[in-house]
């Protein structure tokens, strides 16, 4: 199916986008890029957001579903390219892999993914029905599934395939997140004496060790632990010495299971405050979900709170089983993952919107976000072949 | 004091808050200072490598090096809009002159300075001495540091320090140490928790533990030797999907006399090694905080903060010296000590030499918004320190 010419040209397009730095919210190059080269490989139609998301749609014969495959455009900081061996955005070829940024976060398979719904118009276009639209996303590192949302609505998909490195497995739910901020309030004084005042940082250690010794986080046989775990302490005024300090900030990442609910979350968490606050004097404590707030390339401000929930569809969902057949007709292992994703980029399709979702993506999870970054060329390769696969399986009358 | 003299005080406390000095920033009040003491009479004037300004007048032949000490530099001012004078104008209300380090402290260096001079005028036979008054750099960070430089080149007898006392004679204070622990644990994406070492968790563990069982030591006059936390970070900072690998708290530990370094890092090393026996993965580093600051002249000056408390009794023969000298300049003070840190850390706490405290406002009017000094005070500050280096050069 992919031929040394197809073969050539998903490997210069991969690398291509990799020559385009698009750190979250600097999507602009790689956005008009993509723009460009959808409409040279015969996408019916493309249309930029004023997110700055890039939708190619394909459209076949009448009847059919609404397939989308996603990935996202954006990457994470290089941050000091001396420790890398190649150039972070030279894409160069070593090793029989693609070198750089993103390659495995995932523009690897964004190539894939245009590339497989070029093939699959130009050698089936007759034989299948529905739509296949291919969206390139922005802020994803920063951002929950907020400019999913978008394209969720323009589009209304009734399947979709999440790009993100999954080995080529057929990954089937996630877990979804909540960053829960916890915050109080002392009272300054002068640190030789500190009994005029209530040291905030001391009251919070109190508090978050009464939690963690009561809260017990819920369990999933597929999905696994609902945990809770600490990944922020400050207090404030920063760098402070002379005084006790007025402010402390944890945060923690809780992972969420099925069930999991925006209220329930928070509410567990203030229960056990206000339950803390019985034992510990002067505690002053509140908590709320971390919002963030930037811009998107276009201008346009993105906003988002630090909340996604879970998603799991079952093994023999239609979806699930079509997808795996057109693996299997690609001549690919068509593999199950028995694990739930890693990350939470289905968490709004599949969690929010209730639309049947699975994780499929070449490369490998823990090549994301390092030094060196890349992808081999024989999972790109295999990736485009489970892409068309896919589309294949699931699009064919 | 004559009227003269009071206006000539007066005027140059004033000269001296209008030339702002913020630590490291000293260069225009250091000027002042030196030309003031040339004009003076000073025998000598001298600027050290920090930018220390020291004074020296002989009086007579012989006797003792009595050093009068006072901090060149202020803290910020905070909100300016929050002041109801100009911060630097030195307004005159009420008797009362206004502004930043009115009280913290150039009134009582103006004071310092005068009062040598006016010794010197009217010096009488039988005075033998040596006076050196130093105008210092970086106090306010740096207690005691450039005060060591000082006290190994003038090596000085007995020392008062012109911190604001309301007039009462100081003999002690607490010391000052700022305490480091780190805990060290591993990355791990926060999503799989359980590869990685929340450091915060462990040091949490010895907070709670040092909460439980750290009684800090009570001392009958200076008070207890707390051991209280500053600040408290993980790393990395901020973290998105991160166990931290490193938790820093900072501590301000008060010292009483004769505690050491080692004793004190010792003391919190215990909780830890206590939490450690029945937690291996427990790995902490414990240091003293360093720090380094630049003078106003491009020299830096760096040090540990470990500034030792000290104390001397109030029968003691530079006490009562003291005492005696401001008995004479018409005062009866109290004997006290004071409620926060001074450069007499180093005089007394390292150096082991004499010292006590004096000078005019009050110890609560330093840092505030509208800090002044009553003229009153600084008038009193001024007889005072001129009896007390009478009361020491005169005794055989």
């Amino acid at each position: 199916m992919l031929n040394m010419q197809r073969k050539d040209a998903l490997v210069l397009l991969c690398q291509d986008f990799v020559r385009c730095p698009s750190v979250s919210g600097h999507e602009r190059k790689l956005a008009s890029f993509l723009e460009e080269s959808m409409y040279s490989l015969g996408f019916d139609e493309v249309k930029v957001d004023y997110f700055g998301n890039v939708l190619g749609k394909m459209s076949f014969g009448k009847g059919g579903k609404n397939l989308l495959f996603e990935a996202q455009m954006d990457h994470v900081e290089v941050r000091d390219p001396s420790e890398w061996q190649y150039y972070p955005y030279g894409a160069f070829l070593a090793d029989k892999s693609i070198y750089g940024r993103g390659t495995t976060d995932q523009k690897g398979s964004l190539a894939a993914m245009i590339l497989a719904a070029s093939m699959l118009k130009h050698d089936l276009g007759d034989n299948l029905c529905g739509n296949l639209a291919v969206a390139a996303t922005v802020h994803q590192e920063r951002f929950e599934g907020v400019s999913s949302r978008l394209v969720g609505s323009a589009y209304e998909p009734d399947y979709v395939v999440i790009g993100e490195a999954s080995d080529l497995q057929i990954e089937r739910g996630q877990r979804g997140r909540a960053e829960i901020v916890l915050e109080n309030q002392g009272k300054m004084a002068h640190s030789a004496h500190p009994d005029y005042g209530i040291n905030a940082a001391l009251k919070m250690i109190s508090l978050v060790n009464f939690i963690r010794e009561n809260f017990t986080p819920g369990y999933d046989p597929f999905l696994g632990k609902g945990i809770l775990e600490l990944t922020n302490i400050t207090s404030f005024p920063r760098n402070n010495a002379g005084t006790i300090p007025d402010r402390c900030r944890v945060v923690f990442d809780r992972r969420l299971l099925l069930g999991d609910t925006r209220s329930n979350v928070i509410g567990d968490i203030e229960k056990l405050v206000a339950l803390a606050k019985l034992s510990i004097p002067d505690l002053d404590a509140s908590v709320h979900i971390s919002r963030v707030e930037d811009h998107c390339y276009t201008g346009v401000p993105i906003k988002g709170e630090h909340y996604v929930p879970a998603w799991l569809f079952p093994e023999d969902h239609e979806f699930i089983r079509s997808s795996l057949r057109g693996l299997k007709q690609a001549g690919l292992r068509a593999r199950l993952s028995s694990k739930a994703g890693f990350g939470t980029n289905g968490c709004y399709y599949g969690g929010v919107a209730g639309i049947p979702s699975i994780v499929f993506g070449p490369s490998s999870e823990d090549l994301a976000h390092i030094t060196d970054e890349h992808i081999k060329i024989e999972q790109l390769v295999k990736g485009c072949e489970g892409y068309y696969g896919i589309g294949r399986g699931v699009l064919a009358s | 004091m004559n009227e003269k003299r009071k206006e000539q005080l007066v005027d140059f406390c004033r000269e001296m808050i209008r030339r702002p000095s913020l630590s490291g920033q000293e260069k225009d009040v250091a000027e002042l200072v030196a030309n003031t003491m040339r004009a003076l009479g000073y025998d000598s004037v001298e600027v050290d490598h920090y930018g220390n300004v020291i004074g020296k007048i002989t009086l007579g032949n012989g006797g003792k090096t009595l050093l009068f000490e006072g901090h060149m530099d202020h803290v910020e001012i905070g909100d300016a809009s929050s002041w109801t004078v100009d911060p630097f104008a030195a307004d005159i209300l009420d008797g009362k002159i206004y502004g930043r380090a009115t009280t913290d402290m150039k009134g009582n260096l103006s004071a310092m300075i005068q009062a040598a001079a006016f010794l010197k005028e009217d010096a009488a036979e039988g005075v033998n001495g040596e006076l050196i008054v130093a105008g210092v750099v970086h106090e306010e960070c740096f207690e005691g540091v450039a005060s060591e430089a000082i006290g190994k080149k003038y090596k000085p007898d007995f020392v008062v320090i012109g911190e604001p006392s309301s007039l009462t004679l100081k003999r002690g204070q607490r010391g000052r140490a700022e305490i480091v622990l780190e805990t060290l644990g591993k990355n791990a994406h926060s999503s799989n928790p359980s590869v990685g070492l929340n450091a915060i968790k462990k040091m949490m563990k010895i907070l709670l533990e040092i909460e439980d069982s750290f009684i800090p030591e009570d001392h009958p006059v200076l008070g207890r030797g707390i051991l209280e936390v500053t600040d408290i970070i993980s790393s990395p900072y901020p973290g998105a999907s991160v166990v931290p690998d490193r938790c820093r708290v900072t501590f301000d530990r008060r010292l009483l006399v004769g505690e050491t370094e080692e004793g004190v890092l010792g003391q919190v090393q215990q909780v830890i090694d206590r939490v450690a026996a029945s937690d291996l993965e427990i790995k902490t580093k414990l240091y003293l905080a360093e720090a380094e600051e630049v003078c106003y002249n491009g020299e830096k000056i760096k040090a540990e903060r470990f500034a030792p408390g000290w104390l001397f009794p109030e029968d003691d023969v530079f006490v009562q010296t003291c005492l005696k000298g401001l008995r004479s300049a018409g005062q009866d003070p109290d004997i006290s000590h004071y409620a926060f840190c001074t450069n007499g850390s180093y005089y007394a706490g390292k150096a082991g030499i004499p010292t006590v405290g004096f000078g005019g406002s009050l110890e609560t009017l330093a840092h505030v918004v509208d800090e002044y000094i009553e003229i009153d005070h600084l008038v009193k500050a001024c007889e005072g320190y001129a009896g007390i280096a009478g009361s020491v050069f005169n005794v055989e």
